[in-house]
């Protein structure tokens, strides 16, 4: 099928075709072929698809007709147009796409005509096409084309026939034909299809791509754009077969053994190989690189300096001034306010107070050990400073009961004070003489204190770990699978136990919701309802808990990074601990391996669909079991009449490798005992069909068989209901 | 020698002669080629462009089937599916021995449907009952249970068995 893509040419030779000649149209689910009638290969074939993209210049859609054509991106934009059929199944439907189809063949033919087709038309059709179908094709070709005459006959049987006259088949027999979308089997007797006994799965060629192409979008989610439906066309085509015993076939993949090998095609998707990784930096190129960075450093903390010593400066001329002030202020009384108001200040001590500040931070600038200002204690006793408040309150005034209030609160948070620093004060002692304890238990038995440590740092490490898990394991509970890729598989999911916490939670929140209604409603009466509240958000585990084992595992770690040199850290709780496991997950650059798409399996396993429907949830029988529903169908006395003549495979599917055999081996293990069979393959199962049609339309059997205009016009298109061709007509096939 | 370059003449002439895609000729109609070569003269673009897009006046055709259907206010238009087509068939208004298209539809099988491993097609003895996945061995399984729900499903979908959500 090499001369698919090509897309075909408008034929020239129409004034050479004498008028009435017929037209011949094997309009196929998956490609119509249009020729004259007599002719050994159609004229014009191309895909049975309408796409409708859009001029990238102009911007209006347009009707592109047949094969997809790659060259044609360049100057129409295809990515939101859908490709149409007009078949549903194998009938078809949508006769507006049908029509644009028809248009194309026609025009392709070189069709010339004054408002009609001067050619009564042959088509095929699926076999007991519904009248409606025929009807409105039959209305389509009349009234748009007026054509004088249509004749509509099934393509498997003209294979049939082309091959009985090539002496493949017999007169009596079988039509197996796999199309597109559907497969029929049809008996033959004499050359004239039982259709009493026809028997059809809708499962075709597309349904094999289908399967393929969904099977390796699955298998491989990162190439999903690489697998369109030409190429998994192109694949199937050329790879796919089908197993002579599917699981003898599935065995030797199962097994996995060179013979496997050698069974499994590669499909190499193009790839673009990543650049080199970059080499170890090399010392001079560390050197270097140290050297701009403490350069770096040294301006930054050049300017740092600079900073520091201009602030210096200002704070050392405010002192100055300040003191200046304070001199001036002191020598003459008189002028004190002027120069106050002038200063900005409101009175002596304020300048004071400036003063001291700033010279402290200037001392701290300068880096000089600052006395801490040492705390004022008043020494003065309570009684003095808080002297309203051993008086009682009827005998103060409003304006004294107010102060007293103040006095007793400065009072109590004084004391708060107070105590709060010996606590602190206490605290301290406390933890320095713990130190000193673990010292000298360290140095009492190094070995001992650190084997201690390691144990409960392990214990901890692991509490923290499995925390952390749980907690991850519900993260990904919605997701079903989360992410293998953290190391630890998480078997998280839909249907995974609960934790007795988490199951308490849900409990109350279901039981928050439905509980209500049932009575009065008296939720938020009592104060213990709302604990609820607090009850449901907490989410499994205590955090407190949590966060206390991570501050003493952090001090454990620090401390065993303290006197062990080899420990290890297994969490990175410390910040540098964490370098490692980083450089472990650089990814690994990505081969032609992961850009290649293997076929094993699926080399037979999409073909067997045809076998076993159930296999994509069709629950009808395959080829195999087809061939014997459709004897059944059929009346004994026939039995043998088709048996003993030839089974003849046609359509698409038959291109398959190995159909003939197991079809043979299928039939032979339900027929009697030493019964012949002989399944044969058509001489072209894909042209066949339109060479019998050809030969047909030729004959004069199709005048006397054709629904003519007047007939279309005098009985309608319901009469079509009744339009039968006789295949077997005298002079048709010799 | 002089026919002998007679004949490589003619086989040379034929070969030049023969066009592009042009089909063997039948007894009945016989074709002129010659005049398909003029095609290589013209441009690429240009040929491209007529190839594709059809000419906006067809002569051959009487009418346009979307003025017998004109949109909006015909039911004419609307196509109707397989399965309305069918159903307005109303086989049951004829002889019930007259084949018709659900008549001859297949059967299912007599025998029991084989099980297959889903994701690798091998012999599947095995059901998650939780992802309703068929496997065939403990490596499959790990692999399913580590799939996003997605995957799964689309594995269903492969056999018809997807949970659809309407």
């Amino acid at each position: 099928m090499a001369e698919t893509s090509i897309r075909p040419r408008r034929q020239r030779d129409y004034h050479l075709i004498p008028r009435q000649h017929p037209l011949v149209i094997d309009n196929g689910a998956f490609r119509c072929r249009m020729g004259w009638a007599g002719e050994d290969t159609p004229r014009v074939e191309f895909r049975n698809v309408v796409n409708k993209p859009r001029h990238r210049a102009s911007g209006e859609t347009v009707n592109v007709i047949g094969d997809f054509d790659p060259s044609l991106v360049k100057t129409f934009d295809f990515t939101r147009a859908a490709v149409r059929t007009p078949f549903d199944g194998n009938v078809v439907y949508q006769y507006e796409t049908m029509e644009s189809i028809l248009d194309y063949g026609f025009e392709r033919m070189g069709i010339e005509g004054d408002n009609q087709i001067d050619h009564p038309v042959l088509m095929t059709e699926c076999p007991c096409n519904p009248a409606y179908c025929r009807g409105k094709m039959a209305e389509l070709l009349f009234e748009a084309y007026d054509i004088p005459a249509v004749a509509f006959g099934i393509d498997g049987v003209f294979s049939y026939l082309n091959n009985r006259n090539q002496g493949v088949s017999e007169a009596d027999g079988l039509v197996v034909c796999s199309g597109h979308m559907a497969t029929h089997v049809i008996p033959m007797i004499s050359g004239e299809p039982v259709m009493e006994a026809a028997v059809r799965t809708p499962v075709g060629g597309y349904h094999v791509t289908d399967y393929l192409k969904r099977l390796l979008s699955l298998e491989y989610p990162y190439h999903v754009n690489s697998i369109s439906w030409e190429k998994v066309e192109e694949l199937k085509q050329e790879h796919c077969y089908i197993a002579g015993n599917y699981h003898s076939e599935l065995e030797i993949f199962q097994n996995d053994g060179p013979e496997a090998e050698e069974k499994t095609r590669w499909w190499q998707l193009p790839w673009v190989p990543s650049p080199p990784e970059k080499e170890p930096a090399t010392e001079e190129e560390i050197a270097r690189k140290a050297a701009v960075k403490e350069k770096q450093g040294q301006r930054l903390r050049e300017m740092a300096a600079a900073k520091r010593s201009s602030k210096i400066a200002d704070l050392e001329n405010e002192v100055v001034g300040l003191e200046q002030l304070l001199l001036n202020l002191d020598a003459d009384d008189e002028y004190s306010d002027a120069l106050l108001a002038e200063s900005g200040y409101l009175s002596r001590e304020e300048i004071q107070s400036a003063l001291t500040k700033a010279s402290v931070s200037l001392k701290k600038l300068k880096g000089e050990a600052v006395q801490p200002e040492p705390e004022k204690v008043d020494e003065t006793p309570d009684k003095e400073k808080y002297p309203l408040l051993d008086v009682p309150n009827s005998l103060l005034t409003a304006e004294q009961l107010k102060e007293k209030k103040r006095q007793r609160f400065l009072k109590m948070t004084s004391e708060g004070r107070a105590r709060a620093k010996l606590k602190r004060q206490e605290e301290g002692l406390e933890r320095e003489r713990e130190k000193q304890l673990d010292e000298e238990r360290r140095l009492a038995n190094p070995e001992q204190y650190l084997e201690e440590l390691r144990t409960r740092y392990g214990e901890l490490a692991a509490r923290a770990e499995g925390r952390k898990r749980k907690k991850q394991k519900n993260g990904s509970g919605a997701s079903a699978g989360g992410q293998p890729a953290t190391g630890t598989l998480v078997l998280g999911g839909r249907g995974e136990r609960l934790s007795a916490s988490q199951k308490e939670r849900m409990r109350l929140l279901t039981t928050a919701a439905f509980d209500r209604g049932k009575e009065e409603d008296t939720f938020g009466t009592r104060d213990e309802d709302w604990q609820l509240y607090k009850r449901m958000s907490r989410d499994g585990d205590d955090d407190e808990d949590a966060e206390e084992d991570d501050a003493e595992l952090a001090r454990l770690e620090a401390r065993l990074q303290e006197i062990d040199s080899t420990f290890q850290p297994t969490l990175g709780l410390v910040p540098g601990a964490q370098k490692t496991s980083v450089e472990v997950q650089a990814p690994k650059p990505l081969t032609a391996e992961d850009f290649r798409i293997s076929l094993g399996v699926e080399r037979f396993r999409c073909p067997e669909i045809v076998m076993q429907p159930t296999m994509v949830g069709v629950d009808q029988v395959g080829i195999g079991e087809m061939v014997e529903a459709s004897l059944r169908r059929l009346p004994e006395n026939l039995h043998q009449l088709v048996v003993k003549g030839t089974i003849l495979l046609t359509g698409g599917n038959a291109l398959f490798s190995g159909l003939n055999e197991r079809l043979a081996t299928e039939l032979r293990a339900c027929r009697p005992f030493g019964s012949t069979i002989r399944v044969v393959k058509a001489a072209n199962p894909l042209l066949d069909a339109w060479r019998g049609a050809s030969r047909y339309a030729d004959s004069s059997a199709l005048r006397k068989f054709s629904f003519t205009k007047e007939d279309y016009e005098e009985k309608g298109q319901d009469w079509l209901r009744k339009h039968k061709l006789i295949y077997s007509h005298a002079n048709t096939f010799s | 020698m002089k026919r002998k370059s007679a004949q490589l003449d003619s086989i040379s002439n034929s070969a030049s002669a023969t066009p592009v895609a042009e089909s063997p000729q039948s007894s009945v109609v016989k074709t002129n080629n010659t005049s398909s070569g003029a095609v290589g003269g013209v441009s690429g673009s240009e040929l491209s462009d007529s190839d594709v897009i059809l000419p906006s006046v067809l002569h051959f055709k009487r009418s346009q089937l979307s003025d017998r259907y004109p949109k909006g206010h015909s039911r004419g238009r609307h196509w109707k599916h397989l399965k309305q087509i069918i159903q307005a068939e109303n086989y049951l208004l004829y002889p019930p021995d007259e084949p018709n298209y659900i008549s001859i539809d297949a059967p299912p099988s007599m025998y029991p449907a084989k099980k297959y491993c889903d994701i690798t097609g091998f012999e599947a003895p095995y059901t998650d009952p939780r992802t309703k996945l068929r496997y065939a061995n403990a490596e499959v399984f790990k692999k399913i249970r580590s799939m996003p729900d997605e995957f799964i499903q689309g594995y269903l979908a492969l056999r018809n068995a997807a949970v659809i959500i309407k």
